[in-house]
C-alpha cells in the first residue's frame, strides 16, 4: 500500500472509455494521452472486454476514479 | 501557422498510386475559418477533388478529420468525419462515426487524405511517424470482426477502421465501421474506400495532445461532466440506448413504424432487455454507454454476440420489418456489420425490393430463384447477400437508384421517395394503415428533421438536421430555451419565434439548427440529446478557446459551420445539383404539400443568400463569408 492508499479495478466493469487514463495523464503532465497515463487499459480478447492495471509508477492520487463512471476502479484510503 | 494546441497540428497524405506519405502542417487560419473537422475536410475535399471525378476512381479523395476535443475528456467527443465524393449520390459524401479519430489524433493527425489507388489489396498502418502501406491480401474477402480481429492481434492496442465485402465489391452503400461497431453509413464510403483497394487503416497513437490554457479546459470538462452525470435520464440512456426514443417519437409523431408494420414496440423493448441486452459499451471518453452489447440469449440464432452501434437505428428498425421474428433481425444486423454494408440503406433497398416482387416488376428469374415476401426474415437475409456478392439483382440493386430506375422503368418512383438518390428517411416509403390497407404515402410534417431531408448536401439523414422540432407541440419557453442553447442571438429570436406553441418559422429554425449541428461535426461530437444538451454553442466556444489558445465566440463558431455548409453546398454545385435535387420526387407529395415544400425551399434558400434557381451562394453571400475564392472556381451566379 502507498503513503496515500491502494488502487483497485474491477476490470470486469471496464467499458474502456479511457476516462482514467485520460484523467491520469491530465494530472501528471497537464495533456492528455494514453501512452502517459499510469494506468493501463488494454482489450482483452476480440470484444469490448478490457483488463485495468496499475504500473509502478502510480501514486494512488485517485483523479481516475472520479471520472469511472461504471465503479471500475476505487481508491482504498492509505495512512494519510 | 501551424496550430499546436488541442489539434495534433498535422495533415497526413497517402497517395495509394505513388505510395508517397507525406506530413503538412494543420494551418490554424483554416481551422478558424471552417471550424475543425467536419470543415476541414470540406476544404480538403474541395480543393484536391477535380470536377466531376468517378467517386469510384483512383481520382476520388477519401479523408479522415479529427475534432479540437478528440482524446481529450469532453464527453462524446468519440466521432470521426470521414468525407469524399459519394459513391451513392454522386454529391457530397459524409458520415461520423465513434472511435479511431481520438487514436489518430493521438498518433499525430487531424486529417489523413488518401487519394489514388493501389495496384493490390492494401492497408495503411499509423504507428505515431511510422507510417506504411502494407499488403492486404490476406484480408482481402474477410469480413469486418475478422479483419479487425486480425489487425488487433497484429497490432497489440490497435484500433481499426475496415471495410467488409460489401466495401471490396463497391456496394454504393457500403459501410466503413471502425472497432467492429461504430459505421460510417449511407454515403457509400466504403464503397469508395474499397475502390482505392485500401481494406483498413491501423492505428496506435502514443502521443498527448496539448492544451493552450489546461487548468481552464479542466474546470469546464469538470462542469460538464457533472451536469451530464446528474441528468435527469442519465442510467436511462445506458439502459436503454437509443430505444428510449422510439416511443415518445412514435406517440408524439404519429410516425409509428409498429402501426404500419404490425409489430409493437413495448414486447420489443422487453424483448431487448431481457434477451439481447448486454454489456455496457462507451465510446471513448463518454460516461454515458448508451451503445448495446447484443448477446443473444434464445432463438435459432442464440449466442450470436457484437455490438450495435445505436439500439434504435440498428435493431429496432430492422425489426420493424421482421417482427415479432426479433431473432432474425438480429441475425440481419449482425450480418450487416460483418458485410460492413449500411443498415438503413440495406434494409430499405430490400423493402423496395420486395414491393417490386410483390407488384410482378422484378420475379424468381431476376433474384436468382428468391421469392422475395414482405416480413420474411429469408428475403431479407437472403438479398443482403446477394446485394454485398453483387448476385443476380442484387448487382444492380448494389448501385445507384438511377441504375434501377433506367432498368426496371420509371414507374418504380411511385414505390420510395429518392432523394439524391438515396433512399434513408423515415418518409421516404409508402406506409399503410393501421388495417393493413392501401399502400400510401406519408403526409410531411415540416420541422427541422424533414426540411433537412432534402436540402442536406450528403442527402437524407437524420442527425444533421435534428433538433426539437422532432416532436410536436412544443411550448414557446422550451423553443426559446432552444434557441439560445443552439446559439440563436437574442435579438434575431422574434423574427424566428411566434411566441406560440409550436410557432417557429421552420425555414430560418432550419438553417439555425444546422449550423449548430454542423458545429457538433466540426468538433466531431455526438449527437445524442443527452450530450448535445450539455454542450451549448457557448460552452463549445469557451472550451475550444482553452483549448486552443484561440479566442473564438459562439458567433465564430457558428460562422466557421455557415462557412462550411456553403463549401459543401459549392461542392454538389460543381457536381450538378439543382434545385430538383432538394425535393421529393414529383407527384410524391400530396398537391398543397408540393406547394408548402417550394415555399419552404425558397425560403430556406433566402435565409442563406442563395440564388432561388438553384439555392447557388451568391457573390455577396461569398464576400460576407470571405469565400470569394471559391467563387473562382465555377458556378457561382452574380
Amino acid at each position: 500500500m502507498s503513503a496515500k492508499g491502494e488502487m483497485k479495478a474491477i476490470s470486469d466493469k471496464c467499458t474502456g472509455c479511457l476516462l482514467c487514463q485520460f484523467a491520469c495523464s491530465y494530472m501528471k503532465t497537464r495533456a492528455y494521452s494514453v501512452s502517459q497515463a499510469l494506468l493501463s487499459v488494454a482489450r482483452a480478447g476480440m470484444r469490448e472486454k478490457y483488463t485495468v492495471s496499475f504500473k509502478e509508477e502510480c501514486d494512488a492520487c485517485g483523479y481516475c476514479v472520479k471520472y469511472c463512471a461504471f465503479d471500475a476502479i476505487s481508491r482504498k484510503r492509505g495512512r494519510s | 501557422m501551424q496550430i499546436t494546441k488541442g489539434f495534433a497540428g498535422r495533415i497526413l497524405f497517402v497517395d495509394l498510386t505513388t505510395r508517397r506519405i507525406s506530413v503538412e502542417p494543420l494551418d490554424s487560419r483554416d481551422v478558424e475559418k471552417f471550424g475543425g473537422a467536419a470543415g476541414v475536410n470540406a476544404k480538403l475535399l474541395y480543393e484536391l477533388a477535380k470536377p466531376g471525378i468517378d467517386p469510384l476512381g483512383p481520382d476520388n479523395v477519401f479523408i479522415y478529420g479529427i475534432g479540437a476535443f478528440g482524446a481529450t475528456m469532453v464527453p462524446g467527443m468519440a466521432r470521426t468525419v470521414i468525407t469524399t465524393k459519394s459513391p451513392r449520390s454522386g454529391f457530397y459524401g459524409t458520415s461520423a462515426a465513434g472511435h479511431f479519430g481520438p487514436m489518430l489524433k493521438l498518433a499525430g493527425y487531424d486529417h489523413v487524405v488518401i487519394t489514388g489507388k493501389a495496384d493490390g489489396p492494401v492497408y495503411l498502418k499509423v504507428i505515431d511517424d511510422d507510417v506504411s502501406i502494407e499488403d492486404a491480401s490476406q484480408l482481402w474477402g474477410k469480413d469486418v470482426f475478422e479483419t479487425t480481429d486480425a489487425l488487433w492481434s497484429a497490432y497489440p492496442g490497435s484500433w481499426v477502421s475496415c471495410i467488409g465485402p460489401a466495401g471490396e465489391n463497391k456496394v454504393t452503400y457500403a459501410c466503413v465501421i471502425n472497432n467492429k461497431y461504430s459505421t460510417f453509413g449511407t454515403s457509400g464510403l466504403g464503397a469508395a474506400m474499397g475502390a482505392k483497394n485500401l481494406k483498413a487503416v491501423v492505428a496506435i497513437g502514443g502521443k498527448s495532445v496539448q492544451l493552450a490554457d489546461p487548468r481552464r479546459f479542466q474546470r469546464i470538462v469538470d462542469r460538464v461532466h457533472k451536469e451530464l452525470r446528474e441528468a435527469r435520464h442519465f442510467y436511462n440512456w445506458r439502459q436503454y440506448g437509443t430505444l428510449i426514443q422510439v416511443q415518445p417519437m412514435a406517440a408524439s409523431m404519429k410516425y409509428d413504424e409498429g402501426k404500419r408494420t404490425g409489430y409493437d414496440v413495448s414486447d420489443w423493448t422487453q424483448y431487448f432487455l431481457e434477451n439481447v441486452k448486454g454489456h455496457y459499451v462507451t465510446c471513448p471518453s463518454c460516461p454515458v454507454g448508451c451503445k448495446a452489447g447484443v448477446d443473444l440469449k434464445e432463438g435459432k440464432h442464440k449466442g450470436i454476440s457484437f455490438t450495435a452501434t445505436c439500439p434504435m437505428g440498428t435493431l429496432t428498425q430492422v425489426v420493424s420489418h421482421m417482427a415479432p421474428q426479433y431473432n432474425d433481425a438480429i441475425k440481419y444486423s449482425e450480418s450487416a456489420n460483418r458485410f460492413g454494408i449500411c443498415m438503413h440503406e440495406s434494409r430499405l433497398t430490400i423493402n423496395f425490393a420486395i414491393r417490386l416482387f410483390e407488384d410482378g416488376l422484378i420475379g424468381t428469374a431476376d433474384t436468382g430463384g428468391l421469392e422475395l415476401r414482405s416480413r420474411d426474415p429469408e428475403s431479407y437475409l437472403g438479398m443482403l447477400r446477394k446485394i454485398v456478392y453483387r448476385q443476380d439483382i442484387g448487382d444492380l440493386l448494389a448501385g445507384r437508384f438511377a441504375g434501377v430506375r433506367e432498368k426496371v422503368g420509371p414507374e418504380v418512383d411511385r414505390y420510395m421517395a429518392v432523394v439524391k438518390g438515396i433512399f434513408s428517411h423515415h418518409l421516404a416509403q409508402q406506409v399503410r394503415n393501421e388495417q393493413g390497407g392501401e399502400w400510401v404515402v406519408p403526409r410531411v410534417r415540416w420541422g427541422t428533421t424533414t426540411l433537412g431531408i432534402l436540402i442536406n448536401p450528403r442527402g437524407p439523414q437524420f442527425n444533421a438536421y435534428s433538433s426539437l422540432t422532432i416532436m410536436p407541440e412544443r411550448s414557446a419557453d422550451s423553443l426559446r430555451k432552444y434557441c439560445l442553447k443552439i446559439g440563436v442571438p437574442e435579438s434575431h429570436l422574434d423574427a424566428l419565434l411566434t411566441g406560440e406553441t409550436d410557432g417557429y418559422d421552420t425555414a430560418l429554425l432550419t438553417k439555425y439548427v444546422e449550423a449548430y449541428n454542423l458545429v457538433l461535426y466540426n468538433m466531431a461530437s455526438c449527437q445524442r440529446p443527452l450530450i448535445s444538451n450539455v454542450l451549448d454553442v457557448d460552452t463549445l466556444a469557451d472550451l475550444f478557446s482553452a483549448a486552443t489558445g484561440i479566442k473564438t465566440s459562439a458567433a465564430d463558431m457558428l460562422a466557421a459551420a455557415e462557412r462550411t455548409i456553403n463549401l459543401q453546398r459549392l461542392f454538389t454545385l460543381r457536381e450538378g445539383l439543382t434545385r430538383d435535387h432538394d425535393r421529393y420526387p414529383r407527384g410524391w407529395l400530396e398537391g398543397d404539400q408540393e406547394e408548402e415544400m417550394e415555399n419552404l425551399l425558397d425560403a430556406y434558400y433566402a435565409s442563406h443568400g442563395w440564388d432561388k434557381a438553384s439555392g447557388t451562394p451568391t457573390r455577396e453571400t461569398l464576400a460576407r463569408l470571405d469565400l470569394e475564392e471559391y467563387a473562382l472556381a465555377g458556378v457561382v451566379r452574380a
